[in-house]
């Protein structure tokens, strides 16, 4: 402290003269409309070229997580050879049984924490957007299509307590449906599964008997299975992850013989 | 004592009122070349005692500047010009005068020098203020051959003032 007032007796003269210059520039800057344009201008230019320079710093920084996200995307369409790669312009799969077609889309908006949450997404009718179309990303199914403009679209989140999609456990023939009770977004409920089927803690739970999603695409893992009692249905909690809490890249996947079946049976799902 | 910084002080009130009322149109021409400005009031304040505090200097400059800034509706620019100007002359003085020079001025009320030192002393000083004042008016380099005109005008029609004036009403 003494040294620093030390200096400032010692530097007075100076310093004084850089704080009266500070003010009088500041004032050139700030009550002058000539000199303020050129100044906000030349600012404006700087912070530009700055931003661009970290900014492509930043991308680089990030290439490597961006190049392991690509990897293991690959790896698991590889591991899928029915499901085809989705593409930006949507395409039509005409290997699995059902004819599925995927458009990439961003989510624009989302929320997780109230208790009917929705997604925005950014492709519309003008991509082809219907209505009742399935949203998935890379990690499981994540909601429905509730409605389009021709911009956009917005679907019900999986995170809506109004929200019902079938599906059932790997490598079993029983199916349910999943629900979600608010207010846990990395948690869905599968109700429905009789309680003679077999259910462990680690199984995957996958979409089952969906004219929306492809079906076995996956939703979570089994974290905790209950028999309330009277009950002849397991009350089956599943682990989603974190997706629900991230923003990105998704796809809407479109059925493309949903309305000839829906000629033919009730929907389930909404 | 008293009477010479008495005077000292009327010295600044006198500039300050030239500036504002005698030469309110700074604006001036010579030939096609308009913008020209007559800097009055810096006189006073290069011609004060060097036994002022040099910090009670810059806050006198820092004073007229922005009345003068205030008068003539430009925020800034004659207070930015007349503190760079008033924070350069201890170094300038120092490289000007001789020791003896400069020992006498530091001991006595009055400030002296010759007319030839005067009117280094005034080149530069006035140079430096009317780089920094038309540097900040036009805020960019654009057409530096007029800027560089107006800049040398000024000063050297500041410094002719100055020089009257000095001879005039300080060197008594």
């Amino acid at each position: 402290m003494r040294e620093l007032i030390y200096f400032i007796s010692r530097r007075s003269y100076v310093l004084l003269f850089l704080l009266l210059q500070g003010v009088a520039l500041h004032l050139v800057v700030r009550y002058n409309n000539h000199q303020r344009t050129i100044f906000r201008g030349s600012v404006d230019t700087v912070t530009t070229y700055i931003k661009k320079k970290t900014s492509g710093v930043a991308s680089y920084f990030k290439l490597r997580q961006s190049n392991e996200q690509l990897l293991l995307e690959n790896a698991r369409l590889m591991s899928m050879p029915a499901r085809p790669t989705a593409m930006r312009v949507g395409i039509i799969d005409t290997v699995s049984s059902v004819p599925f077609k995927y458009i990439a889309a961003s989510l624009i908006q989302t929320s997780s924490s109230l208790s009917q949450n929705y997604l925005v997404l950014d492709q519309g009718s003008r991509s082809g957007v219907r209505l009742g179309d399935g949203v998935i990303n890379r990690d499981g199914v994540l909601g429905i299509i509730s409605e389009v403009s021709p911009s956009y679209s917005r679907a019900i989140s999986a995170l809506h307590r109004d929200s019902r999609i079938s599906a059932g456990i790997t490598n079993s023939e029983f199916y349910g449906f999943l629900e979600w009770e608010p207010y846990d977004p990395r948690t869905l409920i599968m109700l429905g599964i009789p309680k003679h089927a077999e259910i462990n803690i680690g199984d995957s739970v996958v979409v089952r008997n969906s004219l929306i999603f492809p079906d076995g695409y996956p939703i979570g893992v089994v974290k905790e299975v209950m028999i309330e009692d009277g009950s002849n249905f397991y009350e089956t909690r599943v682990d989603v992850g974190d997706r629900f809490l991230r923003r990105g890249s998704v796809y809407i996947v479109q059925n493309q013989h949903r309305d000839e079946l829906l000629g033919m049976s009730q929907p389930t799902e909404k | 004592m008293t009477g010479i910084r008495l005077r000292h002080i009327v010295s600044l009130i006198v500039v300050i009122c030239l500036q504002m009322f005698v030469f309110q149109n700074s604006d001036l021409r010579i030939g096609g070349l308009s913008s020209l400005v007559l800097f009055i009031y810096p006189i006073a304040l290069i011609s004060l005692p060097l036994t002022v505090p040099r910090n009670v200097v810059l806050v006198l400059g820092f004073m007229t500047g922005l009345l003068i800034d205030i008068w003539y509706q430009t925020p800034g620019l004659h207070t930015s010009a007349l503190l760079t100007m008033l924070f350069v002359r201890p170094y300038c003085l120092q490289y000007i005068l001789d020791e003896r020079e400069l020992r006498i001025n530091m001991t006595t009320e009055k400030f002296t020098l010759t007319v030839p030192t005067f009117l280094t002393y005034g080149a530069v000083l006035y140079s430096l203020h009317s780089v920094c004042y038309f540097v900040l008016d036009q805020f960019s380099l654009m057409k530096p051959g007029l800027l560089i005109l107006r800049i040398l005008l000024s000063a050297l029609l500041s410094l002719i003032f100055a020089l009257v004036y000095r001879l005039i009403f300080l060197s008594r």
